[in-house]
């Protein structure tokens, strides 16, 4: 196994996910989302899964863009759980997010709900993060 | 790590020492995976919906304590693309298992459509706590035979994070900060075993698609229609 990976990125995980769950602070909460998300760890995901449902819906969106940034395939389950409870714009964050990620069949569930959406915004959003979808699977 | 080592390793067990299960219609929780369970084992029950037309369900995973109503709760999942029927007419298998390394693997599938989803969480929590350092060496055994046979531009990314991590578990903690430290690194194999398996699904479905499927994706996705249905839908027993 190789060492010379800069340690610290990885001691930053935990601590940062800690903040995310612990902070009283939703400002505090959204900022560790959002450098979870730049740090390109997908480990980091074990901490953004349970702020998924952070009381306040802009940690939330905030989250679902950090999930976003770093590709998470197996939050599919977790992202539809969240669009069924979520308000529009969440709904749309969410539905962004699955573009980003690059789609795939796990998805699908989201896609089709999104499609019968009753604000129009959420479902145009469904329709570009399905094309988004298959232009990343073209790629090599 | 030789073959002694790998040896041990395939054949660690560990005693449960909480209960798992799902949280059912009305908040009670129904266990899998019962306190003392010896790993790995795995469970699943069929359960069916509680509304006419329902198209979705969310499945709670939780932590069984001694009531009716779970612990706490571990994660949540939405399964979608059930067909709709009556209610009680659906057939939906749901089912957890605990591997030897604490990776916790919830699924659901209805068995009239097909639909399908599933979540890994971290489990190692559940195990007694003698056994989870043993299950930590699986756990990470398990990750790095599972990088070692592919190499995708994912796999690569999330090999170099298998490598931090390995720093991480080498360094030298006084023994009150190992224990923190061992959690978190499971916490974090456990992550990357969930991420492993949900992308080799995903290339496994798109592998055999032509390409003209994918690109009418578009053109297959239903009509809007003025409501949303299923959103709080919840899982029901069955039985």
């Amino acid at each position: 196994m190789a060492t010379d990976a800069p340690r610290e990125d990885s001691l930053e995980v935990p601590r940062l996910g800690k903040v995310l769950l612990l902070s009283s602070n939703p400002e505090r909460r959204a900022w560790a989302a959002r450098t979870l998300g730049e740090r390109g760890q997908v480990a980091a995901y074990a901490y953004l899964r349970r702020a998924l449902w952070d009381p306040e819906e802009d940690v939330r969106a905030t989250v679902v863009d950090a999930i976003a940034a770093l590709a998470v395939r197996q939050s599919a389950g977790e992202l539809a759980a969240v669009y069924a409870w979520a308000g529009p714009r969440l709904r749309r964050g969410v539905v962004r997010a699955v573009g980003r990620i690059g789609g795939g069949s796990q998805f699908d569930g989201i896609l089709r709900l999104a499609a019968e959406d009753p604000d129009r915004r959420v479902r145009a959003t469904a329709l570009r993060s399905v094309r988004a979808g298959a232009m990343a699977r073209r790629r090599p | 790590m030789n073959q002694k080592n790998a040896a041990s390793i395939d054949s660690f067990a560990a005693r449960t020492a909480h209960g798992i299960g799902i949280e059912i219609h009305g908040g009670r929780a129904v266990a899998l995976i019962a306190a003392g369970s010896r790993t790995p084992c795995a469970r699943a029950m069929t359960f069916t919906t509680v509304a006419d037309g329902q198209r979705a369900i969310e499945i709670r995973v939780v932590r069984c304590g001694s009531g009716p109503r779970p612990a706490g709760v571990l994660g949540r999942f939405l399964l979608t693309g059930l067909c709709a029927g009556l209610r009680g007419e659906a057939r939906i298998d749901i089912g957890l298992s605990l591997d030897r390394g604490g990776v916790l693997r919830a699924w659901g599938v209805e068995r009239a459509s097909g639909a399908r989803q599933e979540a890994c969480f971290a489990g190692a929590w559940a195990l007694v706590p003698e056994a989870r350092t043993g299950a930590l060496a699986a756990l990470a055994q398990r990750v790095d035979g599972e990088l070692a046979r592919s190499g995708s531009l994912r796999d690569q990314a999330l090999r170099r994070e298998r490598e931090r991590i390995g720093a991480w578990m080498r360094d030298d903690l006084p023994p009150d900060s190992q224990r923190g430290r061992e959690a978190d690194c499971a916490i974090a194999l456990a992550t990357l075993a969930g991420e492993i398996n949900s992308t080799r699904r995903s290339s496994a479905a798109e592998m055999p698609q032509p390409r003209q499927e994918r690109e009418g994706a578009a053109a297959e996705m239903p009509k809007p229609r003025q409501e949303r249905e299923g959103a709080a839908a919840e899982a029901h027993n069955g039985d």
